[in-house]
């Protein structure tokens, strides 16, 4: 009976069973009550028209986006970069300030400065424009 | 606004995907309403829609690139504010704002749009009180623009099922409309 009856409400119903339909609303006591009830709520969930979120809320959105990202990058893949920077310069600035240590780890001074020390810096000053240069950009992509 | 084709918003990903993050802002314009409608039902109070809309989209946002096109975005879009918008309702378990403050936006300026805005409370009410499986199968129905076929693709199931979850919705509202009617006439005694 309800799948007719939705059927009917749906506007999918053929031409006999919309006869059946009408006919029984007519005779059918229980028929009518249920096609009472079924049909105020469907008419109540067809006018309820769509809500609206308060103004500014596309803004509240993309602001909300703005604020998730960079952090996103900041703590996957910068922070990473500059500890290992950071352990780097602390660890070289440690061996030039007491050569001792160099012996201890048996590693000194001149071992170092010996291992083509400037083709390796100049290389790792390459990498670290490069990275400025591709996070800069891509910051700058993400910024809504 | 104009409503945007199937083509348009595929362009409009690929923008976002190249890097064009402003973009974005045009797919959240076109189906802000109706995810904020959707979460209103489920959640049924507009602050929580609204955290559940922001939520929803900026989730789709950060998982643009799992969006394969093979739907519509709106469909991938509605996946993801119904699964928050139905986590965010278990976890608040019952809805803790009173229907009844339930604040009705615009101002009442006429007899039709008080009688509306009695509707709209009146049918809040009675989701308040059903399942959120059930609330959610009669949203995507009534948002008008979805078919079934949709509609099985967002609740995850089969075309059937979700045809068969959907009729029961509609009688279970029925029968919640009828209860709180029968209420309501016993209050007025």
């Amino acid at each position: 009976m309800e799948d007719l009856i939705f059927r009917y409400l749906d506007g999918e119903c053929t031409v006999t069973e919309i006869e059946t339909v009408e006919a029984r609303l007519e005779t059918d006591h229980e028929f009518a009550t249920v096609f009472a009830q079924l049909h105020e709520a469907n008419e109540l969930l067809m006018n309820s028209s769509l809500d609206m979120p308060k103004r500014g809320f596309a803004n509240r959105v993309m602001k909300s986006l703005q604020v998730q990202r960079f952090p996103a990058i900041q703590d996957s893949f910068i922070v990473k970069i500059g500890l290992a920077m950071l352990l780097f310069l602390v660890a070289a600035f440690t061996l030039v300030a007491v050569p001792e240590l160099g012996d201890y780890i048996n590693l000194s001074l001149p071992d170092i400065l010996s291992r083509n020390t400037i083709v390796y810096a100049t290389l790792l000053l390459f990498f670290f424009m490069v990275l400025d240069w591709f996070l800069t950009k891509r910051a700058a992509k993400l910024k809504p | 606004m104009r409503q945007l084709d199937k083509n348009q918003e595929l362009e409009i990903i690929d923008r976002i995907r190249n890097g064009d993050s402003n973009a974005y802002r045009l797919l959240v314009k076109q189906y802000e309403r109706y995810v904020f409608s959707a979460a209103m039902k489920i959640m049924g109070h507009p602050e929580d829609a609204e955290d559940v809309a922001q939520e929803a989209f900026v989730k789709a946002f950060k998982s643009l690139d799992q969006f394969d096109g093979r739907s519509k975005f709106s469909t991938w879009l509605y996946r993801i504010a119904i699964n928050t918008a139905i986590s965010k309702r278990r976890k608040k378990k019952f809805n803790t704002h009173d229907i009844d403050d339930t604040p009705v936006r615009g101002s009442v300026s006429n007899a039709n749009e008080l009688k509306h805005n009695e509707q709209k409370r009146y049918l809040q009410l009675a989701f308040n009180q059903m399942q959120e499986d059930d609330v959610t199968a009669l949203t995507l129905f009534y948002l008008k623009e979805l078919r079934l076929k949709e509609i099985a693709e967002i609740l995850e199931i089969e075309v059937n099922s979700a045809k068969v979850r959907i009729h029961r919705a509609r009688k279970k509202l029925a029968l919640v409309l009828q209860d709180l009617l029968h209420h309501e006439a016993k209050n007025l005694i």
